[in-house]
């Protein structure tokens, strides 16, 4: 069996769209291009109806109620406006902090740093070895002052699921709003709002099989949230967001979350046991380690350090591979990672690190020409690599990978 | 009987070309961040869809920026910048007109009766001494579809050490537009006005301008706008862009069929009836009239009957039918501004079409006068 290169294992960084998908969104830009927002006739009526229709088709996947789900471009809109809306609403009662990780997507970072310009004050926590908060330290450093805690669901990079029903416990109780960045983690693990305490979540189409420029912010309405609003205008969505809703954007990703939801588990099996075999015949390689928690993950991302290979050399190796080291969004610059260094990973390894990433169009054939052309290469490489010799001999570079910070 | 779209203002069909290519583009997992080789052709794929972009509005000394909307295009420029103040038409769309960033006072230029902003009452409203002023004026008005003069703006701007900004979207595709020759500093535009995607739009701000970010996050172009690029949308839009230039001359033949239903309009009401912007200058497919004391609500359930979609006025506001603001900034009397209709024709629309909607409005005039 051939299969086609290069293989996408990249399901992190976007994913394909789901041929459903597709055939909906090109139905709708044939038949109903109205726009949402007309009042005055069959062609506005329709493109709301579907319209509100994708709004509860999302709701329904986290168990949220569809006024709560308001339309933005993407996750990284959703993010600033969660973290800058409440910070700027809560401002004026004195709360004028918010906690989130250093191992945040880079738009959660940075949306902080720009209140952190405004005078905000942002507690940038660290992460254990295996990337996962620690409940004790969120909890010692929520203070009067703070508004929100900002945490995300799985890990862009790495993959770990943080403890969301626990932090959203502890948040609920300290009174603070409880925002997290599920781009990664929509679709594709159980969530409920009302379980885990989520009282904000950001939600992407284009890494759940549906169309790019499209995502969504939950809001809670009961304890009530408010924000303030990033974009004026309109005041479409309620005025939380200005801007003509697109209408086929909404419809796909509104039907990508309702084939999530129906088939949650059978991705979720499919994922697994190529997951596993990946993760067995890569180990197999020794001096391969895993980046991030091995239980509490998300199994279609798996990220691994090649020690005794240098990490450009290696990308180029297995070309025949479409991966990231690193995010996507940082990778065009091939800096080291900054989650791995958050790990504890020293710069050798974290320059050699891959994002393997699988999801509901992964075959098993693409897998096993993957591990393949992995271990051909990984073996290739480290016969060239004086760094490989040196371990042979018995030096242990791996008791310094590992240290803490 | 499929409904006879006559509200082309609002929102356009994508056409078949622009479908396709969204569609040919959405089979790949394109992340144009991504650093393998679908990350490269995602990047050829912008590339292209800047090249049609520039080709169609000549905009080489323009940065594009890809935005989710011209609304966002705009509030980018108003909140992203230092500006002294911030004068603007009282004509324009939400999208500018709602746009206010609290610390910044904003002034309003007022607007003559044809729906032409009044450049003298512009002048008035120039800040004394003072320099980097902000002035959004744009390009067409939505409702009235009256050509404002903006090349002038920008120079009396330009002279009182100002920047301007252009909302360009009803523009495109409907009349000439050069950024060169505007001379704008910044202009916003929207795919989905110009049978492009929804969801889709960019800013155009002049080389060696800068602004601070609305959204941050990754490095996505050059961290002036965060967030994975709309691959599909972007590669539609620039799509739309070519079409539009293409049938730009073509465009202009639309007033035929306008004016044809203008005409026949003036001839049921016995000129009874207002035909706004209608010795101005004007987009060709524009037609906004109002009739005495029949409300505007009254009208459009009629036509909405009889499958007729129009429109009374701009369609994202709030949601409810009110009096234009547009109409009232134009100081249109009291009797005419809650009968006010804008029909909006496309290049598709049929003589048919016209003629059967000069029939039911006919019957209904008919009828409403008794």
């Amino acid at each position: 069996m051939t299969v086609k290169l290069p293989i996408y294992l990249d399901y992190q960084s976007t994913t394909p769209i789901d041929p459903r998908v597709i055939d909906r969104i090109i139905d709708v830009m044939k038949n109903d291009y109205g726009n949402p927002h007309s009042r005055s006739h069959s062609y506005g009526w329709k493109a709301e109806e579907l319209v509100e229709i994708a709004r509860r088709q999302v709701a329904k996947l986290i168990n949220a109620d569809e006024k709560e789900i308001f339309f933005t471009s993407g996750a990284t809109e959703s993010n600033n406006l969660a973290i800058k809306g409440v910070a700027k609403f809560y401002e004026t009662v004195n709360k004028k902090h918010i906690i989130t990780l250093t191992t945040e997507h880079k738009c959660v970072i940075n949306s902080c740093r720009d209140l952190e310009q405004e005078g905000f004050k942002i507690t940038f926590l660290p992460v254990q070895k295996n990337g996962l908060v620690d409940l004790n330290v969120l909890e010692n450093a929520i203070t009067n002052e703070t508004s929100l805690v900002s945490i995300m669901a799985v890990n862009n990079e790495i993959g770990v699921i943080q403890p969301l029903a626990e932090i959203g416990a502890l948040c609920r109780k300290k009174g603070v709003f409880f925002h997290t960045d599920c781009a990664q983690a929509f679709g594709k693990i159980p969530l409920d709002v009302d379980k885990m305490n989520i009282d904000l979540m950001s939600i992407s189409g284009h890494k759940i099989y549906g169309p790019k420029g499209i995502g969504a912010l939950y809001i809670r309405r009961k304890p009530r949230v408010r924000i303030k609003s990033i974009f004026s205008g309109g005041g479409q969505e309620r005025g939380i967001r200005s801007g003509t809703a697109p209408t086929q954007l909404i419809v796909g990703l509104g039907l990508a979350s309702e084939i999530a939801f129906n088939e949650m588990e059978q991705d979720y099996l499919h994922i697994k046991k190529l997951s596993k075999k990946f993760y067995d015949a890569v180990t197999a390689l020794t001096h391969v380690y895993l980046n991030g928690d091995l239980e509490q993950r998300y199994l279609g991302n798996l990220n691994f350090s090649f020690a005794g290979i240098e990490g450009e050399s290696m990308i180029m190796a297995i070309k025949d591979l479409a991966v990231s080291s690193g995010s996507a969004c940082t990778s065009a610059s091939l800096e080291p990672s900054y989650v791995l260094h958050a790990l504890g990973v020293d710069d050798e390894l974290a320059h050699t690190s891959i994002r393997f990433g699988f999801g509901r169009f992964t075959t098993e054939e693409e897998i096993d020409y993957a591990i393949t052309l992995i271990t051909k290469k990984v073996e290739k490489l480290r016969a060239m690599s004086p760094l490989w010799d040196m371990m042979q001999e018995g030096i242990d570079i791996k008791s310094i990978n590992w240290k803490t910070h | 009987m499929k409904p006879i779209y006559l509200d082309y203002n609002s929102t356009t069909a994508m056409s078949q070309a622009v479908i396709a290519k969204v569609n040919e583009v959405s089979q790949y997992p394109f992340n144009s961040s991504a650093t393998h080789s679908l990350g490269r052709k995602a990047n050829g794929i912008i590339d292209e869809a800047k090249a049609k972009i520039n080709e169609f509005l000549n905009c080489k000394n323009y940065e594009i920026i890809f935005t989710s909307s011209a609304t966002e295009s705009t509030n980018t420029i108003f909140f992203g910048s230092d500006f002294s103040q911030i004068i603007i038409s009282n004509i324009e769309h939400s999208s500018v007109y709602n746009c206010r960033p609290p610390h910044l006072k904003v002034s309003e230029i007022s607007c003559a009766e044809n729906g032409v902003i009044n450049i003298d009452d512009f002048i008035k409203k120039i800040p004394q001494n003072k320099e980097n002023f902000l002035v959004s004026v744009m390009a067409c008005n939505n409702e009235t579809g009256a050509i404002q003069p903006v090349e002038e703006i920008a120079k009396i701007t330009h002279q009182n050490l100002g920047l301007f900004h252009c909302d360009i979207v009803q523009a495109v595709g409907k009349i000439a537009i050069d950024l060169e020759k505007l001379n704008v500093d910044y202009a916003s535009i929207s795919a989905h006005k110009i049978n492009g995607p929804q969801g889709i739009g960019a800013l155009l701000i002049r080389k060696g301008l800068d602004f601070r970010p609305l959204i941050y996050g990754g490095k996505q172009q050059k961290s002036k706008r965060a967030g994975s690029l709309n691959v599909a949308g972007i590669a539609g839009f620039g799509e739309a862009c070519a079409l539009a230039q293409k049938n730009l001359d073509d465009f202009q033949k639309i007033s035929i069929l306008r004016d044809y239903l203008e005409e026949n309009l003036q001839k049921i009401t016995h000129n009874n009836i207002k035909i706004f912007a209608s010795n101005t200058p004007r987009l060709a497919n524009t037609c906004f009239y109002a009739i005495p004391n029949i409300s505007n609500q009254t009208q459009l359930i009629n036509f909405d009957l009889n499958n007729i979609c129009v429109s009374a006025g701009a369609s994202c506001s709030s949601g409810t039918i009110s009096q234009s603001r547009v109409l009232k900034a134009m100081n249109v009397a009291n009797d005419f501004l809650d009968g006010a209709i804008r029909v909006s024709l496309s290049p598709q629309t049929t003589k048919n079409e016209i003629d059967y909607f000069i029939k039911i409005f006919n019957e209904f005039y008919q009828r409403t006068k008794k």
